[in-house]
């Protein structure tokens, strides 16, 4: 017996060890070539799900009423002479951050406390973030008939957004900036948006099978597919002067912008100016194939040169999340 | 009789003293051994080891999944397996300090030996730039690996001679009770220190996790090893034991010959969901209230609830027995979780409300601190009752092991299910990233918060309703042992009363009569082998 169960172990053993063999001998190449592979058919497949379930939502009726986030940086800057005197102003919106690269003469991010040369006061600075918000409450027949009532809000700071959006009555919490409706009848359209963004769009545009597969091929390297509900994570990496780098681009150059692939990977932020990392949540029955909630989430990267410590002033590049977007829509079919 | 019934209620039962004069049995069993710098640096170790113990197992998790990113899926198995391996530990450990002999003792060597170890390794785990300077995940995976395995080996060798440390610094029951019970309290506050400093360095480093762990477990791993070793020095081991070791084997042996202890152990394996509550308020606070310093305000009166709950679980026994009084505590607890869920899901979702709430809800988790130890003597009672053996050690160290796979079952499906609900890491390539959460996940984090603890609490009741041991039964059992006792005290009393001089502890004097009572019977059976051969 004793004799049994030793050959039984060895045999196993030697079995394991030529196994470890054989993954421990296959390329690094061959490695990285696998990883893409899998996750392009992995995409793939998502897409493909995802395109079915879309294509259901849109040719239902529905509503919906739900909020559309911009997180972005703001910088309050108080402005003191030296006579006591004090000016205040602030720096940054939506649609221009106050967070720039700068170069290795120029902080990118803004410095706490700046007094610059011959000049008689002292600047300081605080960055904070702030939320550009606006709520939709849609009315969905059709694509040639539906209806989008928007409520843009003044913007407020994030920890201010956290503490009431939860709330049920969160509109009456915040002060209204204005308010839009939009309809189309028949495929004619009338009504306004604000600054044309059509959360129809967006939901299209997000789900849309091909974008995904070419913005995600691009430059991802970082896909995750999970069973219970579907979440498609992509990544696309950008250069100077906003090139758009992919996986050949990288390839060709040497690997200048990035080294490895998956959770090991790493990029050089001299080369690699800005990245945005997408991530599409959905919800949805399996067996009525039908789509419950979707949540679009969007992280904007910057690499940007900032003071190193207190101790050492010199600058660093560095890199962080600099907006994001936040949408979550549920369905409420007819 | 009656006085059996009562006994259940409150400490192990005592043998009764012979009601006629104070006699020398009687200044030996009352002689105080323990001074004040016993309690003083017991305490101080026993506060130091669970501030270790509080830093590791509530801040680690998320040290690993958020701060240095290290994949949630690979830090749920080696949790699962090192706290396995760490409670098999336990046993072991156990058997080589009974075999130990040297002139500090058979404990206090190990305190000395392995608590500076300890220390250095709890910084090692939490600095952040040891990580950071590692290419590949796989790299970061097998140090976390490594680092944690000799924590835990480490750990094990400073904690099992810690927690015997009071049953060989005095041969008196209530001065063990007295050292233990205000050790346990500065161990619970202990355990809360990190939890302080923590609040404290998110103060001064502006919310920067990363930092203030590091700097939490640099003070942690510098000032514990020092209580410890103080510890080592100055709290003496007075007493020899001379009753014989079981090895591991006959451990889990009478794991499995004692059903009603069995069943207990089952059913508080079945507990490690509870824990999770506890362990989720980090993701809490930083994901779905979005403010770290949030988490003293739901940790400490949580620490606090609970406390009050190991205080008036006494009380509430002399009300119900311990079975009644689980089940009792586990519905109290489920249902609070419970209510919190449903009170988010309805719109409350102020934080101060769910702190409220939670207050509530973590009182009866101290009663279930205090119960299992309190059913674990009764199950010693029932097996002495039945077979004549007692086996505390045994019993204690199979508690242990228990309550390590208890929390590596905790760790490894809290890792789980947060991957479950989509939890997404930290991008390991940027220093502080807080990715917000989708809505799927941050309902998944209140969830395994609240209601997923609400639910599978429950299960550890189903083992205790066919545990035996009930109020009536156990009357029954300590009246017999009363019974016993009391004969065997007044057995020893002649025995002692005849031969106990000036210092010797009462508990040699009692082994070597009965070893010499057993000689002695042996040399007349001998000799009387030998007579009958001489009459052949």
């Amino acid at each position: 017996m004793k004799k049994k169960i030793f050959a039984i172990t060895s045999i196993m053993l030697i079995i394991v060890s030529l196994c470890s063999l054989f993954v421990a001998c296959k390329s690094a190449e061959e490695k990285e070539k696998d990883y893409y592979e899998t996750n392009a058919l992995a995409i793939e497949s998502a897409t493909d799900t995802l395109s079915s379930l879309t294509d259901e939502v849109f040719s239902k009726a529905w509503t919906s009423s739900f909020v559309l986030a911009m997180t972005y940086y703001k910088t309050d800057s108080e402005k003191i002479y030296s006579d006591g005197t004090t000016e205040k102003y602030s720096n940054g919106s939506v649609y221009g951050s106050s967070i720039k690269r700068g170069s290795t003469t120029e902080a990118g991010w803004p410095v706490k406390e700046v007094k610059p040369d011959n000049a008689d006061y002292t600047i300081k600075n605080s960055t904070d973030q702030y939320v550009y918000f606006m709520a939709f409450d849609v009315d969905f027949k059709s694509l040639d008939n539906y209806t989008v009532k928007t409520t843009l809000f003044n913007d407020v700071k994030r920890s201010d957004y956290i503490n009431k959006i939860s709330k049920k009555n969160y509109r009456e919490k915040f002060e209204i900036a204005k308010e839009f409706e939009y309809t189309v009848k028949d495929g004619v359209a009338s009504g306004e948006l604000n600054q044309g963004i059509n959360p129809i769009y967006v939901i299209k545009m997000s789900t849309d099978k091909e974008t995904i597969r070419e913005t995600g091929i691009a430059a991802s390297d970082n896909f995750r597919i999970y069973t219970h509900f579907m979440r498609i994570e992509s990544r696309t990496v950008f250069g100077a002067n906003n090139a758009l780098i992919t996986k050949e681009v990288n390839d060709e150059s040497g690997k200048i912008y990035w080294q490895n692939y998956g959770d090991d990977i790493t990029y050089d932020w001299n080369n690699v100016y800005s990245m945005n990392n997408n991530r599409l949540t959905v919800l949805y029955s399996k067996g009525k194939n039908k789509i419950n909630s979707l949540e679009i989430y969007n992280e904007s990267i910057l690499s940007y040169y900032t003071k190193n410590n207190n101790v050492d002033k010199s600058l660093v590049l560095k890199a962080d999340v600099i907006a994001f977007t936040e949408m979550v829509v549920e369905f409420k079919y007819a | 009789m009656e006085e059996n019934v009562q006994s259940i209620d409150g400490a192990m039962p005592i043998a009764e003293e012979p009601s006629t004069d104070q006699s020398a049995n009687d200044d030996l069993a009352n002689k105080k051994y323990l001074k004040k710098k016993d309690y003083i640096f017991f305490s101080l170790a026993q506060f130091a080891s669970s501030a270790v113990t509080g830093l590791v197992q509530g801040y680690l998790l998320y040290f690993y999944t958020v701060c240095v990113s290290i994949p949630a899926a690979a830090v749920g198995t080696m949790f699962l397996v090192s706290k396995i391996f760490d409670g098999l530990n336990d046993p072991i450990m156990g058997v080589i300090v009974d075999r130990t002999r040297t002139k500090w003792g058979k404990m206090r060597p190990y305190l000395f030996g392995a608590a500076i170890p300890w220390g250095i390794l709890t910084i090692i785990m939490f600095m952040p730039s040891i990580y950071s300077s590692m290419a590949s995940n796989a790299a970061k995976i097998a140090f976390m690996w490594i680092t944690y395995l000799l924590y835990s080996v480490m750990g094990t060798a400073v904690g099992v001679p810690l927690n015997g440390l009071p049953a060989v610094a005095s041969p008196n029951t209530d001065e063990r009770a007295k050292i233990i019970s205000i050790s346990r309290i500065l161990g619970s506050i202990g355990e809360q220190s990190a939890l302080v400093l923590l609040t404290l360095f998110l103060l001064i480093t502006n919310d920067n996790y990363t930092n203030s762990y590091m700097l939490m477990a640099l003070i942690i791993g510098i000032l514990g090893p020092v209580f410890m070793v103080l510890g080592a020095k100055f709290v003496k081991e007075r007493l020899e034991p001379t009753e014989r070791t079981p090895n591991v084997l006959e451990g889990f042996k009478y794991l499995f010959r004692n059903k009603q202890f069995l069943l207990l152990i089952c059913s508080n394996l079945l507990t490690f969901f509870r824990n999770f509550v506890s362990a989720m308020i980090i993701y809490v606070v930083s994901y779905i209230f979005s403010r770290g310093s949030l988490q003293i305000i739901f940790s400490l009166p949580g620490a606090v609830a609970s406390m009050i709950g190991m205080m008036i679980a006494p009380k509430l026994r002399k009300k119900m027995d311990s079975k009644r009084l689980f089940i009792f505590a586990t519905i109290w607890h489920s249902a609070a979780l419970a209510l919190i869920f449903f009170v988010y899901i309805i719109g409350g979702t102020a934080w101060w409300l769910v702190a409220a709430l939670m207050f509530i809800a973590m009182i009866p988790v101290g009663i279930l601190n205090v119960i299992p130890h309190l059913m674990a003597t009764d199950t010693l009672d029932y097996w002495e009752d039945k077979t004549g053996d007692r086996c505390e050690g045994i019993t204690f160290s199979l508690m242990s092991l228990r309550s390590k796979v208890s929390s590596g079952l905790k760790d490894y499906t809290m890792s789980y299910l947060l991957v479950f609900f989509g939890f997404s890491q930290a991008l390991p390539f940027l220093n502080d990233h807080t990715p917000v959460q989708s809505d799927f996940t941050k309902f998944g984090i209140f969830a395994i918060y609240t209601i997923i603890p609400a639910i599978l609490n429950l299960i550890s009741i189903v083992p205790i309703l066919f545990y035996k041991l009930s109020g009536k039964k156990m009357a029954e059992i300590q009246g017999r042992l009363s019974i016993k006792r009391l004969e065997e005290a007044k057995r020893l009393e002649g025995i002692i009363d005849a031969e106990v001089k000036g210092e010797t502890d009462i508990y040699s004097v009692v082994a070597e009569k009965e070893y010499e009572a057993e000689l002695a019977e042996e040399q007349a059976t001998a000799k009387a082998i030998v007579e009958e051969e001489g009459k052949e």
